[in-house]
């Protein structure tokens, strides 16, 4: 399965060829200009929240959203039926689909990271860096099966791309990711352990800081991927 | 019976649309067969359930010996979904090749596996072109070649020439006879009677169950209770049965033509009274 699924990601890595200028953008230029304009006005206690929420706004963009409009399209248009009867595994298609853009993700994630060092926001050093290339990966992960449970239960492609997009930039601003968990309103709370980002976010801010809790946050993540993974298997894509 | 594909007693419903009623049917290997439905009959869902998109509720399907949710099942399968398309942004060859490679056939192999199917469907001119840059029915051959390109033994093909204008549907006509010709078990789903009449083997008329079932000719004489007569006269067509056909030429003044129903005229009788 490894092997056709590198193919896949290969064939996908070629189609990304058409689309690198938006690509280039959304995953690079537009969360450096935010960490870059916000680091102005941020006062300096905050600015770990600044960098760590435009990283997981970065990672809900990139898998979530992506995940869940590039596979309505694909179903849209039969390409997911034909993978279907080739063998490759709905949930192997969500991840190589979104592989570019989950890399782009990553990589920009770093970037934000040296960005932010540079503009005196934050320090970190090469553990807290392998710290966060876990939290990244887990975080992609849990993104990307929310995506793919999404597209399992909502067939109309125009309403799945809308609410991609909404749940995309919703989980990012109406949870705690640029702020932290406590400033929530306590009938809130519930509603915000809903939402994957908040535990995408906490596991990315605590990996920056090397707080072990980190750890926690990133199973909490883990599990709720797979929790969704098995929602998309049992609404039909397994 | 060498059988490649077998579907016994198959149901499936959406809620409380009973999409599939019963459905039992076979394929033999080098047999092409034909499910000649109405929109919304049901053949796109039990299509589906072939290659294991969809699975059973009620009911077996058997591909090539196996459960046909076996990747090592799949990989002798060839699809054509319904609707689909080929990858916009890559070319030709690259939509063929790697259609071989997820499907794991190694770089080398794959290679030479692209190149002779795009000179078997005759798409040697567009190799290089991206598909966006395409028609409709030389996307629909690259299709094709997306689904033949690792030599499967079974090949699915929903309204693959749905769409297409009739020079490209005769066309693609010619690579199913050739695919034919090669021994492989085809199953393709139309609503065009005349395709099916000229292509298959056999027939199933199908509107959520089985109506019906046999050679394109079996089905036009068995269920052909009436004569055609076309008075040339007149200008007239009138539906004349057996025993009294003989009575009725012999009251015609001029030229007149006799013919038994076509395969259309049955399946729209037996499609709506099903």
């Amino acid at each position: 399965m490894l092997k056709e699924l590198s193919s896949l990601i290969e064939m996908f890595l070629k189609e990304s060829r058409a689309w690198f200028i938006a690509i280039f953008f959304y995953a690079i230029v537009f969360p450096l200009a935010i960490v870059f304009g916000f680091s102005f006005v941020v006062s300096k206690n905050f600015a770990i929240f600044l960098v760590s929420g435009t990283i997981t706004f970065q990672v809900a963009i990139t898998s979530l959203t992506s995940v869940a409009q590039s596979l309505g399209m694909d179903r849209d248009r039969g390409r997911l039926s034909f993978m279907i009867s080739t063998g490759i595994p709905a949930w192997g298609y969500a991840i190589a689909s979104s592989f570019v853009n989950n890399l782009m993700g990553i990589v920009s994630g770093y970037m934000i990271l040296a960005v932010a060092s540079f503009l005196g926001l934050i320090t970190i050093n090469y553990m807290e860096g392998f710290f966060l290339l876990v939290s990244l990966i887990i975080g992609t992960y849990t993104g990307s099966m929310f995506g793919l449970a999404m597209t399992a239960k909502i067939r109309n492609w125009r309403l799945l791309s809308q609410l991609a997009l909404v749940f995309g930039f919703g989980f990012s601003f109406f949870a705690p990711v640029y702020f932290p968990l406590s400033y929530i309103p306590k009938y809130l709370i519930p509603l915000v352990y809903l939402e994957p980002t908040t535990y995408i976010s906490q596991a990315i801010r605590l990996s920056m800081v090397a707080n072990p809790s980190f750890i926690l946050w990133n199973l909490y993540a883990l599990l709720y991927g797979m929790v969704f993974m098995a929602l998309a298997s049992k609404w039909g894509l397994s | 019976m060498d059988y490649a594909i077998q579907v016994k007693d198959l149901n499936k419903s959406y809620g409380s649309n009973q999409a599939l009623v019963n459905i039992s049917l076979s394929v033999r290997r080098g047999e092409l067969v034909s499910l000649l439905g109405p929109n919304g009959a049901g053949k796109t869902t039990l299509v589906k359930h072939l290659y294991c998109e969809l699975k059973p509720e009620v009911g077996r399907i058997n591909v090539l010996g196996g459960n046909p949710c076996r990747s090592k099942i799949k990989r002798m399968l060839g699809v054509v979904p319904q609707e689909s398309e080929p990858y916009d942004d890559l070319s030709v060859f690259e939509n063929i090749y790697y259609a071989a490679r997820i499907r794991g056939i190694g770089r080398r192999e794959a290679k030479v596996y692209t190149e002779e199917t795009i000179e078997s469907l005759d798409l040697r001119e567009y190799r290089n072109k991206y598909v966006m840059d395409l028609s409709g029915g030389l996307k629909r051959r690259t299709l094709v070649g997306m689904a033949i390109v690792h030599r499967p033994e079974v090949l699915i093909l929903d309204e693959p020439t749905t769409g297409l204008d009739p020079l490209a549907r005769r066309q693609l006509w010619d690579i199913l006879k050739n695919l034919k010709k090669e021994g492989r078990a085809i199953l393709l789903t139309t609503h065009y009677v005349e395709e099916a009449e000229v292509l298959s083997d056999r027939v199933y008329f199908i509107n959520k169950k089985i109506i019906s079932e046999g050679t394109p000719s079996d089905l036009r004489t068995r269920f052909s209770y009436y004569y055609e007569v076309i008075d040339y006269t007149s200008g007239k067509a009138y539906k004349v049965k057996e025993e009294e056909l003989k009575e009725f030429i012999s009251k015609l003044n001029g030229k007149f033509e006799v013919r038994i129903p076509s395969l259309e005229d049955v399946y729209i009788e037996m499609i709506s009274h099903a």
